[in-house]
């Protein structure tokens, strides 16, 4: 147990899954989605830290035939998760299950920099083919003090490098999704694959 | 080279021609413009290149490029397109309202900027002194005081660019 893993297991994490997920976001997270599976076509997906379950919700309705599984630490965020009905949802990370890929959307950013490498390895050893991730990027590795919750919480890094320095990934592709245009919190994505 | 062949490319099919004038404020040594040229060269078109430097020894460097003419001063309506590459950056936010308005009135069209993003100014330590760089939202600045649309932006990730890792915009006017 970390600072950061009781914090969203507790109250901060329970009044985040009330979080309104706007029309224009969830739209516009689509969007990057599609140009993602215009590129990859994994069949199965496991997201770490999905909260609400949008980007689930969203590969559902792309591809309706994509088994989907997620490890997500918030109670209260799994039991909405389970209400699905089409998500498998897990409190810790399976070692009996592999998917196509795995990704995280604004979770790396929440990890402890101590933390990462141990997180990142699980999410290695879960996926046969891809990894995606959706983050905050600076160059070094930057913490925000006055972030939701406050310091110690968020960081910023180059996670890419991360990826690829440190599991020898191959990156697909990346992007930059600006706030002005896209409403996303100006995140930049990876896409990312397992060398064969 | 990279970076401007996609740079035209996403002009011509999003704002349908290209410049054919360029001005870069704080060129350096003129790699953008070396670049630039190398484009056109291949599509076998000409170009009209202006570098403004007020470092003197890259003054002399660029004077030595073909087809590169070195000005001192930004004019109304000079060039197609004004660009920056990391030079907004070392602006003090006190001031980047008036560079940004003078490049504005220099550009018949277009604007390039490639910068340091951070969703808000963000100064940063550069070379030992603490007032030299901030990192900032560039182009939400652009669009939030001038008629500008956005033709095309994105980020180029070092690790595969080879740039230092810049966000760019490539803006047109609208009036």
């Amino acid at each position: 147990m970390n600072k950061q893993i009781e914090f969203w297991q507790g109250v901060y994490g329970d009044i985040y899954q009330t979080r309104d997920i706007s029309e224009v976001e969830y739209k516009a997270r689509r969007m990057v989605w599609r140009n993602i599976l215009n590129q990859i076509n994994p069949e199965s997906f496991l997201e770490v830290g999905p909260a609400q379950g949008v980007n689930l919700k969203i590969l559902k309705e792309l591809n309706s035939s994509a088994a989907l599984s997620c490890v997500e630490i918030n109670a209260l965020a799994r039991e909405k998760l389970v209400k699905s009905g089409y998500i498998r949802v897990y409190d810790h990370f399976p070692t009996d299950l592999k998917v196509d890929c795995s990704f995280t959307w604004g979770v790396l950013i929440h990890t402890h920099p101590d933390n990462l490498l141990e997180l990142m390895g699980k999410m290695y050893r879960r996926t046969n083919k891809y990894i995606i991730c959706v983050e905050y990027f600076s160059p070094k590795t930057v913490n925000f003090k006055e972030y939701y919750g406050g310091p110690e919480l968020t960081w910023s890094a180059d996670y890419g490098r991360c990826w690829v320095e440190e599991f020898g990934l191959k990156v697909v592709s990346y992007g930059f999704c600006w706030d002005y245009a896209t409403k996303l919190d100006n995140v930049t994505y990876w896409v990312m694959e397992k060398p064969q | 080279m990279v970076f401007w062949d996609r740079a035209l490319k996403s002009m011509y099919f999003n704002s349908n021609a290209i410049p054919q004038s360029f001005l870069e404020v704080g060129a350096g040594q003129g790699a953008n413009l070396i670049a630039i040229q190398k484009v056109f060269l291949q599509v076998e078109k000409a170009v009209d290149l202006y570098a403004i430097e007020v470092n003197e020894k890259a003054r002399e460097k660029l004077k030595e490029i073909n087809n590169v003419k070195v000005v001192d001063d930004l004019v109304a309506g000079m060039v197609d397109c004004v660009f920056t590459m990391g030079v907004l950056i070392h602006i003090h936010p006190a001031h980047i309202k008036s560079v940004m308005r003078d490049i504005y009135k220099a550009t018949k069209r277009w604007i390039i900027c490639a910068e340091y993003f951070a969703p808000t100014t963000r100064a940063l330590p550069y070379r030992g002194e603490a007032d030299a760089l901030w990192l900032d939202d560039y182009g939400s600045h652009w669009l939030d005081n001038h008629p500008l649309r956005v033709v095309s932006y994105g980020f180029l990730w070092k690790r595969i660019s080879g740039l230092d890792n810049l966000n760019f915009w490539i803006l047109e006017k609208t009036q």
